[in-house]
């Protein structure tokens, strides 16, 4: 295992002289014993833990990520410690096996709606709503379909979640768009709308209820009554003026 | 999402607080698909597993406060399983005693010639629970993150894709998608671990 020197000169940050045997007093509990042999110029796992955490000073943290580029003993020791073993890592994997195997109703997620942080909503560009036609309605964001965009209510890592006026069904809904960027692939696509689908199998008091699965809009919709959303914490100042 | 590390540890006995709404709904999350997949495993169609999962999801509310919170006495998810076999057999019994319309007769058949789940199945319902509860904890971390970590953690992680491949997908590096998975995947093994149910 190999990986660049720092250039001459510089100050590194990361102490990586620690021995090739580190302590298994903290270690042997959560990591097979073929993990605590490392090579000598790679970071602690102390070091990686503060890593996951996200403590490290920025100069520190760059490095560490250039680390991780290059070295896959690194990539496997965060992995592990990260998931505690293999099992989550395996769950995982599980999960997605039963979501490629498009057997129809394994692995449905429950509907809830993506949160954002306000990280997230100050640095969402505003070409995340590009995927809408000019509106048809005074005030709102803009179209799709039949529904009228009014207000985006939370953004997740696959999808935004806008609260829309049906002009179908004449009622204000929340409607759930997969993210424009995974529209093309098949996998997060169909993953989509089964998630759609299970979720509206498994009515009840608890869960909300699913009006629509629309495979064919661009990019894929569904949608629920807005009572959910409306709980939900608006996030829409910005993309609203 | 946001409850307190404290309160999330708690979920069996938050539902028995008719006043915390979250309760039932975080609840529902996490056990109705589990009871809907075990309906339709066992032959049912859609409406017939929506209709158990009901039935489970009643039968929970009105004996949790009998239930001991007692994980030394056998876990919660293997008390359920007890509960879904029961209601399933409760449901074909009730179909066998008021056959459907004409038009079901197909479908009532079908109900009725199953067979009673094996002890085998157990073994199923422990597997499904922990990928349930694998998607569960996601969705509860997913707002935590921004979209690009997120996806390099769903495409390696649970799709299996190469985390090479991911970041040229993403525009980010190699290293960074190794350390979004893992900081998501440290935050969806401590939201399991606050369930206290293993
Ligand atoms: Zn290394």
């Amino acid at each position: 295992m190999t990986h660049a020197a720092p250039p001459a000169g510089s100050k590194f940050p990361v102490r990586f002289s620690r021995p090739a045997v580190i302590s298994t007093m903290t270690l042997s509990e959560t990591l097979p014993r073929a993990e605590l042999i490392m090579a000598a110029s790679c970071p602690t796992i102390e070091r990686w833990k503060e890593h996951l955490d996200g403590g490290l000073a920025p100069q520190v943290h760059d490095e560490m990520t250039l680390h991780l580029d290059q070295c896959a003993d690194c990539q496997r020791t965060l992995e592990h410690i990260a998931a505690g073993g293999d099992s989550l890592l395996d769950v995982a994997r599980q999960v997605g096996q039963a979501t490629e195997a498009c057997a129809g109703h394994d692995s449905p997620l429950p509907p809830s709606l993506p949160q954002q942080t306000q990280a997230e909503a100050t640095a969402a560009p505003d070409d995340d709503l590009a995927f809408l036609a000019p509106a048809t309605r005074p005030g709102a964001l803009g179209r799709l379909a039949h529904y009228q965009a009014l207000a985006v209510v939370g953004k997740g890592g696959f999808g935004i979640v806008l609260k829309a006026f049906d002009d179908k069904l004449h009622r204000v809904v929340a409607i759930k768009v997969l993210s424009p960027s995974l529209a093309a692939s098949g996998t997060a696509r169909r993953r989509f709308v089964r998630e759609a689908q299970a979720a509206a199998a498994v009515k009840n008091e608890h869960v909300v209820a699913i009006y629509n699965v629309e495979d064919e809009a661009q990019p894929p919709t569904w949608s629920w009554n807005s009572s959910t959303a409306s709980r939900c914490k608006t996030s829409s100042t910005r993309l609203a003026h | 999402m946001s409850d307190a590390s404290g309160t999330r540890a708690s979920l069996l006995l938050r539902i028995r607080d008719a006043t915390d709404q979250n309760a039932w709904r975080d609840f529902a999350a996490l056990y109705a698909p589990l009871v809907q997949r075990f309906g339709r495993r066992a032959g049912l169609q859609d409406a017939d597993a929506h209709d158990l999962t009901q039935q489970v999801l009643q039968a929970v509310s009105t004996a949790i406060h009998r239930l001991e919170y007692d994980p030394t006495k056998g876990s919660f998810r293997g008390w359920l399983y007890g509960v879904a076999r029961r209601q399933l057999y409760k449901l074909r019994e009730r179909e066998g005693r008021q056959p459907r319309g004409s038009g079901d007769t197909d479908a009532n058949l079908r109900l009725n010639e199953l067979p009673a789940p094996d002890a085998d199945d157990s073994d199923w319902w422990e597997a499904e629970y922990k990928k349930q509860r694998f998607l569960w904890a996601t969705e509860r971390v997913r707002g935590d993150f921004q979209p690009a970590s997120w996806q390099a953690f769903w495409l390696t992680a649970v799709e299996g894709q190469s985390a090479a491949a991911v970041a040229s997908m993403l525009g980010i590096s190699v290293g960074a998608v190794y350390t979004a998975k893992s900081r998501v995947l440290d935050r969806i093994k401590q939201e399991i671990a606050a369930l206290l149910d293993t």
